[in-house]
């Protein structure tokens, strides 16, 4: 009976040192923000993104997929006097990103969203979102009962506990730099074309009946964000893909599905007093220039800061207005063209 | 449900055992064993709930054979009850479990479209199905007497064993529920149930689950072995489908002990063996029996001479491949594995420690095609093995180990030392291959009867695995999304 009583008492005693110290340092910030004197250190967002939005204190949310994670949080800070915190998903479609917001908002009052509005997330199935089985979701639900995958969780204890005290320890980590990748990446023009695996046909257009319900169902989501949050500015960005992602859109039978999805959004959240969309997607010095690049689709952080500097600008050239509209829409199916007809020729000459 | 999932471990078993002894304590015998029953049944329906029903069906209609086989007067009509059963328990697994393979060699053979039927495969059917054609057949033969339906019920759901096995013969386990002794709470026998339990529990969560992240990152490039990365492949599968079903095995045995109703052995020490013949004496014991008692002796077993031995053991190892699963990589372990028993006296001569060597080899050959997903790619990674070529694969599977206790180590070498950080993982890979083959070639870590418990400390270490075990079942996965 001794054995038996020692190997409780000490199992529960473990159990409870181990689950303290997760909901102390709380990695993923499930129970509350980082601790006084400590920086929050996000880097996973998948575990730690909807922990961020239900307990960090902020007013403005930076939200988008890869190609948004490599903005520093105080480059939108300093301009808007806000403070921002990332909503990312890595691939994201709309339905995932308006999850995302939802939870921000039934949480947080938001004085700005600035949302890095992806072509082909516009493609995506509008009524399903990412938080499915695949997931932690114990993270996600707000059921205590299955916290213990948290709590009891090796990696947890043994890599995101240390890691997040040795970022504290080590000095110098830069919070606004959450979910930052680029460090370690290496964009160039032969990166770039290592990446793009060129299809040898060319496949026939897809039918507008196909996409054009899908684009529309999207948009609706962001339409009911913008009108039910009328004291939220939305600022759209539209990101800059390459030359090569353009190319492979044309080959696949998407060329026409994108630029009509560009419209689209154009002319449905155009109109409203609250919103503001920055189109930096027909930059010809960007995408053109391939060592900008790591692959058809990600840019250096470089572009990132140039982004978010125009987004702060009232007189910014890349803000699409009911005047300039048609401008933008034209000068990239323009530019389109010419990448498919000739620019493209410069890399693949046969 | 799994034993080693949390939910298991902090809801299930609480409840289940707080239940069961109470009920017991009031003198509830029957309520307890009904009450232990619906629990084994919701530890089953956790995992689907189609399969309870499919699971149910069986077991009614199973015990509706027994008892008509038994009731029966006549001969011919209790034949033909009996026959009727049979095929009914092997029809019912042939259809879940082999009709995508049945039909796919049709279409194979006779190029044929045959449309592929998508049939759940019920968990745990092989196990009940060949408990109940046990308990049908001595029912038959007149060795087993007729029980209440919750008995047979229990005997077939008891939650220890309904997933994986043991495959439990009903003298085994039905006496057991009328011996008053053991429904009451023995601490002695709860403590060593425990200690079992943990045992198997960091067996499966801290061995078999860490071979088994290196192992697949392997299996998953089978092309790029060479012959040190292919011989780990052979030897870490093989121990680590050793730590992951003895280890169930364990937590089984540990189980049967915590409820007071026990379930046998399935394994011994089987990398001590001398022989083929002997390591299967040793590995799945409760399968290999099932085979010789319904299958190889009334065959005529080794008694109608060598040739017809031979068959009979080849019959039943092609049978036991096929069990395993509906594959002809299985059929062609099978087929190994009888050749090996077969040939098992060859070796007789030999000194203990050359034998022990090659009924291990042979073994870790025979079980590459267990894990291969094709008989191809079996040859292929056995090829490699003898390729005699060194590439460096073992150096990334070694990284795959990827053990999160060393995690601050290991990154601050990735940043400082990264050269060093290749020869740490492979130092590691070796030292815990290596700590795994002493673990299992000498003595074993089974605590005799009785000690359990009575060493200075054992407690504390057992809670220690115990909680380490516990947080081993849960990790972070990396979400990988473009190919950076």
């Amino acid at each position: 009976m001794k054995a038996l009583k020692q190997f409780f008492l000490v199992s529960a005693a473990l159990l409870l040192a181990a689950g303290g110290l997760v909901v102390l340092l709380d990695p993923f910030y499930h129970y509350h923000g980082p601790l006084p004197g400590l920086k929050a250190v996000v880097t996973k967002s998948e575990y730690q993104c909807i922990g961020t939005i239900r307990t960090f204190d902020y007013d403005s949310v930076l939200c988008g997929s890869s190609t948004a994670e490599n903005y520093n949080n105080r480059w939108f800070d300093r301009p808007f006097g806000a403070r921002t915190i990332k909503a990312i998903k890595s691939s994201g479609t709309t339905a995932d990103l308006c999850y995302y917001l939802q939870e921000a908002f039934d949480t947080h009052e938001l004085k700005h969203v600035f949302y890095s509005l992806d072509l082909f997330a516009l493609d995506a199935d509008a009524d399903t979102n990412f938080v499915n089985d695949d997931m932690p979701l114990y993270l996600y639900d707000k059921n205590p009962v299955n916290d213990g995958k948290y709590l009891w969780n090796k990696d947890v204890i043994f890599k995101d506990i240390p890691y997040l005290l040795a970022m504290n320890l080590a000095g110098g980590y830069d919070e606004g730099t959450s979910y930052n990748w680029w460090e370690d990446k290496t964009f160039s023009k032969q990166e770039a074309l290592s990446h793009y695996d060129r299809r040898e046909t060319v496949s026939a257009p897809l039918p507008a009946s196909v996409y054009e319900p899908k684009i529309d169902a999207n948009l609706d989501l962001l339409v009911r964000l913008i009108t039910a949050h009328p004291e939220t500015d939305f600022s759209f960005l539209l990101p800059p893909y390459s030359m090569l992602w353009w190319d492979n859109a044309y080959r696949n039978g998407q060329l026409q599905e994108y630029l009509y999805a560009r419209r689209r959004l154009m002319e449905r959240l155009a109109g409203y007093e609250n919103v503001k969309i920055f189109d930096f997607q027909g930059e010809e010095t960007i995408l053109l220039n391939l060592d900008l690049y790591m692959d058809p689709i990600h840019f250096s952080q470089k572009i990132n800061q140039r982004m978010a500097e125009e987004a702060a600008r009232e007189d910014s050239v890349y803000l699409v207005t009911e005047e300039t509209r048609e401008t933008f829409l034209l000068h990239m199916e323009a530019l389109t063209e010419r990448i498919v007809t000739r620019e493209i020729k410069t890399l693949f000459p046969a | 449900m799994l034993f080693n999932s949390q939910i298991f471990l902090f809801v299930f078993l609480p409840f289940t055992l707080a239940g069961w002894y109470y009920l017991n304590y009031k003198k509830h015998d029957r309520l307890a064993q009904g009450y232990l029953t619906g629990m084994s049944l919701w530890f089953y329906a956790y995992l689907n709930l189609q399969f309870l029903w499919t699971m149910l069906v069986s077991c009614l209609a199973g015990y509706v054979f027994c008892r008509l086989v038994l009731q029966t007067t006549s001969e011919k009509k209790r034949k033909a009850v009996f026959y009727a059963g049979c095929l009914f328990h092997l029809g019912a697994l042939g259809y879940f479990k082999y009709t995508g393979f049945f039909l796919e060699n049709i279409n194979a053979v006779f190029h044929t479209q045959l449309p592929m039927l998508r049939i759940l495969l019920p968990v745990g059917i092989s196990f009940y199905t060949f408990q109940q054609l046990s308990y049908l057949i001595d029912c038959y033969k007149g060795k087993a007497g007729l029980c209440s339906f919750l008995d047979y019920l229990f005997f077939i759901v008891y939650f220890p064993q309904i997933l994986q096995g043991p495959i439990l013969v009903h003298e085994e386990l039905i006496p057991q529920l009328h011996e008053k002794e053991r429904r009451r709470f023995d601490p002695d026998r709860f403590y060593a149930g425990i200690s079992r339990f943990v045992i198997g529990l960091s067996k499966k969560a801290l061995l078999a689950d860490t071979l088994a992240k290196a192992v697949g990152f392997g299996y998953d490039q089978v092309e790029r072995l060479d012959s040190a990365s292919a011989l780990f492949l052979a030897v870490g599968y093989l121990l680590e489908l050793y730590f992951d079903f003895s280890g169930y095995c364990d937590m089984a045995v540990g189980l049967g002990k915590m409820v007071g109703i026990e379930i046998p052995e399935n394994f011994d020490a089987p990398f001590r063996s001398l022989s083929v013949r002997e390591f299967w004496r040793r590995w799945h014991i409760t399968l290999g029996r099932f085979f010789t008692k319904y299958v190889y002796i009334p065959l005529g077993g080794s008694r109608k001479g060598k040739l017809r031995t031979i068959c009979n053991t080849m019959i039943v190892f092609l049978l036991s491949g096929l069990w395993h699963g509906a594959d002809w990589t299985f059929v062609f372990w099978g087929f190994l594995h009888g050749i090996g028993v077969a040939a098992s006296d060859l070796t007789s001569s030999f000194k203990e420690s050359v034998r022990k060597v090659l009924t291990f080899s042979y073994v870790c050959l025979a079980f590459v095609f267990f894990r291969a997903s094709s008989i191809s790619e079996g040859f292929l990674v056995i090829g490699k093995i003898f390729s005699f070529r060194w590439n460096g694969f073992l150096l990334e599977i070694a990284k795959a180990l990827d053990l999160s206790e060393i995690y601050v180590v290991t990154k601050a070498l990735s940043m400082k030392a990264p050269g060093v950080l290749s020869i740490l993982s492979l130092f590691l890979l070796l030292l815990f291959v290596s700590l795994c083959l002493i673990f299992l070639i000498g003595p074993g870590i089974r605590p005799k009867k009785g000690t359990a418990g009575k060493k200075k400390g054992h407690a504390v270490l057992l809670a220690v695995l115990f909680v380490w075990s516990v947080l081993s079942l849960t990790g972070v996965s990396t979400f990988l999304y473009f190919d950076f």
